[in-house]
């Protein structure tokens, strides 16, 4: 990943960036993300995973020295059997990456509890989504969350994985967001 | 800021006094202030659950929320069936319609509680303040440690 790329998140605040990731530096990525975020912009912020677990996350984060006391989590994928929401200190487990008002209303929980102005939303990732639910829902959901990022004044980051087989939806989704990234 | 606010407050006192005016005007025309009273409560809980169906809609199912709302409808379908019972009761004496208001009185109580314990565990499940409080702490140990570590070493970062 392009130190410059990182610096483009650093410069803009209260906006939305689509970021495509290569899957195989998918997780390393990822975790290069929040660790610049969290190190060296000093935000606190939201992860919302649909991708793996919690504590897969949680242990990913602690081998890079990421603070993730700066970080709340809501996972909508640990519960997809159970289908019932349960809480503990660090993380917000929603049934499953369907279950879209849950996350929504979830997130904006979240943002309008995190102390300080400047925070981030981390949001992992549109390719999970789309097992779940059809690319029209997803690209309205997209939208609804691209606003409600301006509305809440946070760095939105949104995670898909770069492959040919979406490349039609991404096109459709950058026009809500505004840069998007190759990482 | 302050001037929106009071025009807001004269607009409402506005059309208060225009409801009550007109209601005034109808009953002398049609001589029933009960009735009109009823046509208005019941097309108010008319509303009240087209919107409610409509948000229902557009929730994801065996959501929180759809669970919230689905509790929240039928208690505006009580609330509705038990003004056209009083509004009922004001033109035909039936016999013991009493005890039927009494019932949907308990329906809408008993939704009531589900609704208030919907909200209590979404509070509880969707709330952060907890964990707000816990990262202002941190944050502000880290900022006084990074201080502490400027003090010391001047060039720390």
């Amino acid at each position: 990943m392009k130190e410059s790329e990182l610096k483009k998140i650093k410069t803009m605040s209260n906006s939305v960036i689509i970021a495509t990731i290569g899957s195989k530096e998918y997780q390393k990525t990822n975790v290069r993300l929040i660790a610049y975020l969290t190190k060296e912009v000093k935000i606190p912020g939201v992860y919302v995973t649909l991708n793996k677990p919690y504590t897969t996350i949680k242990e990913l984060f602690k081998k890079e020295k990421i603070d993730t006391k700066l970080i709340l989590f809501i996972d909508a994928i640990t519960k997809t059997t159970g289908g019932n929401i349960s809480k503990t200190e660090e993380c917000l487990f929603i049934g499953t990456p369907e279950n879209l008002s849950d996350i929504s209303l979830a997130m904006d929980q979240a943002i309008n509890s995190l102390p300080g102005k400047d925070h981030f939303l981390f949001f992992d990732s549109i390719n999970t989504l789309l097992l779940y639910n059809d690319a029209q829902t997803i690209s309205r959901f997209i939208h609804f969350l691209a606003g409600k990022m301006r509305v809440w004044k946070v760095r939105g980051i949104i995670i898909s994985l770069e492959n040919k087989g979406n490349e039609e939806l991404i096109n459709e989704l950058s026009q809500f967001c505004d840069m998007r990234l190759k990482l | 800021m302050k001037n929106k606010t009071a025009i807001n407050i004269l607009k409402f006192f506005i059309v208060v006094i225009a409801i009550i005016v007109a209601l005034q005007i109808i009953s002398r025309i049609l001589g029933n202030i009960e009735l009109i009273l009823g046509a208005i409560l019941i097309s108010l809980g008319i509303l009240s659950m087209i919107w409610t169906i409509l948000a229902r809609s557009n929730l994801s199912p065996q959501s929180q929320l759809r669970l919230f709302t689905n509790n929240f409808l039928a208690c505006s379908i009580a609330i509705l069936v038990f003004t056209i019972l009083l509004t009922i009761d004001n033109f035909i004496a039936i016999k013991g319609i009493v005890y039927i208001q009494y019932f949907f009185i308990f329906v809408i109580y008993f939704f009531f509680i589900l609704i208030s314990y919907y909200i209590y565990t979404m509070g509880k499940q969707f709330g952060f303040q907890q964990q707000s409080k816990e990262m202002k702490k941190h944050l502000e140990m880290s900022k006084k440690e990074l201080a502490k570590k400027r003090m010391k070493n001047p060039t720390h970062r």
